[in-house]
């Protein structure tokens, strides 16, 4: 098979694209209407789109194919095409946020920039995704605009709140998506899809253009299929935004390769442990196993960590929605309304004391991380429930999926750690592991990553449903 | 389902503060808010266990 039909296959990767893309083996025209058939023929399986900028694509891949047939180098992703949580501006379309209300304001006037910067390395934006309501899901459900599915199972949950973007990668749609993690909503649906997810340290990439949910704890981040494919996408993406105060006056520090000779990696234990499932521990144990990692740590008040995360998050978003909730209670989805209003009673006191305790927590997960450089932990307590499924054991209780599907992944972006979540080949449904850093040393994690990758412990293989003419 | 104590403080309190913030609480999604704001309290409980000092910031110190 040649590179220019290796480009066009569903498993093929943004790297495999972008060499095929200037090397002239194949065009981005050709490699953008294979990811459009993809995408409409998905459609009524996956429901993981809610735009498709098909015209806006061809006319970005024709002004590819003219750069490549001129002599010049379109980026490191020419030609890749690519798809954003529809909280991402998008310009001429309504940034959704995964809700009715926002249907009716006016279409977004520019890209977001972290659009701008993939397009600027020769990417090509082919879609919106779908989401949960404001971002405050574990699920991918959606009353409006019905759940995003899970390419392995569609009978199940993608995860969420960036379902649509864990879907379309491990449906083949794209190799790479956009997504945003406040609680979890990357590493969530990262590992019930079983694809790569980058949350980066808080601050590392600008949220300007994005609808927001937490100021406190949003991040933004990639998804893909292979770690290579993420580091292109993250490395694209870095660099300081004066606009947006949240974001790290940091150069771009380009995430090398490397082996991980002499790192010293830690397994969460305590509520890391406690709250995983056997799916998850066995995921944990295999990683621990291939990295050589023997020694457990536990990080005391990861448990409280989590109960601070989730009063933050309810009072924020509470606040942020209250006006909506005055106004437009009965267009919210019910699942999200209510947890809403809920978070809009909070006191000020609770929250006070929530954020007060980051510092504590910080510190603490500081100090355990002199004596390591990576720890390692479950992304989810289990492998996809069922997409209506509405409780789920654990721990030896039984309680709500939505609100607990979380509870691995919140005690880590409560404190803004960088984390790449890896899924963990095997026969059954996906699961992935936390590969969790200090702050800024994104590289590190992706190093890991990739040598789990290297050694087939990590892999993100396209749904096999989804495969045909891979 | 039996019928809910109005005298539970945190009945009183989600009908008093949604009052006062101008948020509609219907009957037929009162129950549903208040078991949030129930899970809301516990959680806030778990983190006011721990004591914090004066050193604790709420939020990274505002600089002019």
């Amino acid at each position: 098979m040649t590179a220019g039909h290796r480009a066009l296959r569903a498993d093929a990767t943004a790297s495999d694209i972008a060499a095929a893309v200037r090397g002239g083996a194949t065009s981005a025209a050709a490699v953008i209407e294979a990811a459009l058939g993809r995408i409409a023929a998905a459609q009524p399986i996956l429901n993981a789109v809610t735009a498709v900028t098909a015209e806006r694509a061809r006319m970005r891949a024709a002004a590819i194919d003219r750069a490549v047939a001129a002599g010049q180098d379109p980026g490191p992703l020419a030609g890749v095409p690519f798809a954003v949580k529809n909280l991402f501006d998008v310009a001429g379309l309504a940034t959704l946020a995964g809700s009715r209300i926002e249907a009716d304001s006016p279409p977004a006037t520019a890209d977001a920039p972290l659009i701008a910067r993939l397009e600027a390395a020769g990417a090509i934006l082919v879609g919106a995704l779908g989401m949960g309501e404001y971002a405050y899901d574990f699920t991918g459900r959606n009353a409006h605009y019905g759940a995003t599915r899970n390419p392995h199972d569609p009978a199940r949950m993608s995860g969420g709140s960036s379902g649509g973007s864990g879907s379309a990668v491990a449906g083949g749609l794209v190799p790479i998506a956009l997504g945003s993690d406040t609680n979890g909503s990357i590493r969530v649906p990262a590992s019930l899809c079983g694809v790569f997810g980058l949350k980066p340290t808080f601050g590392r990439l600008t949220r300007r253009g994005s609808f927001p949910f937490v100021a406190a704890l949003d991040h933004l981040g990639p998804f893909a299929r292979s770690v290579a494919d993420l580091r292109l996408a993250y490395d694209a993406m870095q660099g300081p935004d004066p606009a947006d105060p949240a974001c790290a006056d940091r150069p771009v520090e380009p995430a090398a390769e490397g082996d991980i000779a002499g790192l010293r990696v830690a397994v969460l234990d305590g509520h890391f442990h406690e709250f995983a499932g056997p799916e998850a521990r066995a995921a944990v144990e295999r990683v621990a196993d291939a990295l050589g990692a023997t020694r457990r740590l536990t990080l005391p008040g990861a448990g409280r960590a989590r109960a601070a995360a989730y009063v933050i998050t309810a009072a924020e978003g509470g606040a942020l929605h209250l006006d909506r909730l005055r106004r437009r209670a009965e267009d919210f989805d019910p699942e999200t309304r209510d947890r809403l209003t809920a978070g809009a009673l909070v006191p000020a006191a609770w929250v006070d004391r929530a954020q007060r305790y980051r510092g504590v927590f910080r510190r603490a997960v500081a100090a355990a991380m002199q004596e390591v450089d990576v720890l390692i932990a479950p992304a989810t307590p289990c492998t996809a429930p069922l997409v209506e499924q509405q409780t789920m054991e654990l721990a030896g209780a039984t309680v709500p999926v939505r609100a607990n599907l979380g509870v691995l992944t919140q005690p880590i972006s409560f404190i803004g750690l960088p984390v790449v979540a890896a899924p963990i080949a095997g026969p059954g449904l996906p699961i992935a592991v936390q590969i969790i850093g200090r702050p800024w040393e994104e590289a590190t994690l992706l190093r890991v990553a990739a040598a789990l990758e290297r050694a087939g412990i990590a892999a993100a293989p396209v749904a096999k449903a989804f495969s045909a003419g891979s | 389902m039996s019928a809910p104590d109005e005298d539970d403080p945190i009945l009183r309190y989600a009908d008093a503060a949604a009052a006062l913030l101008g948020l509609p609480l219907p009957e037929d999604r009162r129950a549903a808010v208040i078991e949030h704001l129930r899970l809301a309290h516990r959680l806030a409980g778990v983190v006011g266990d721990h004591p914090v000092g004066a050193s604790d910031e709420p939020a990274p110190v505002f600089r002019p």
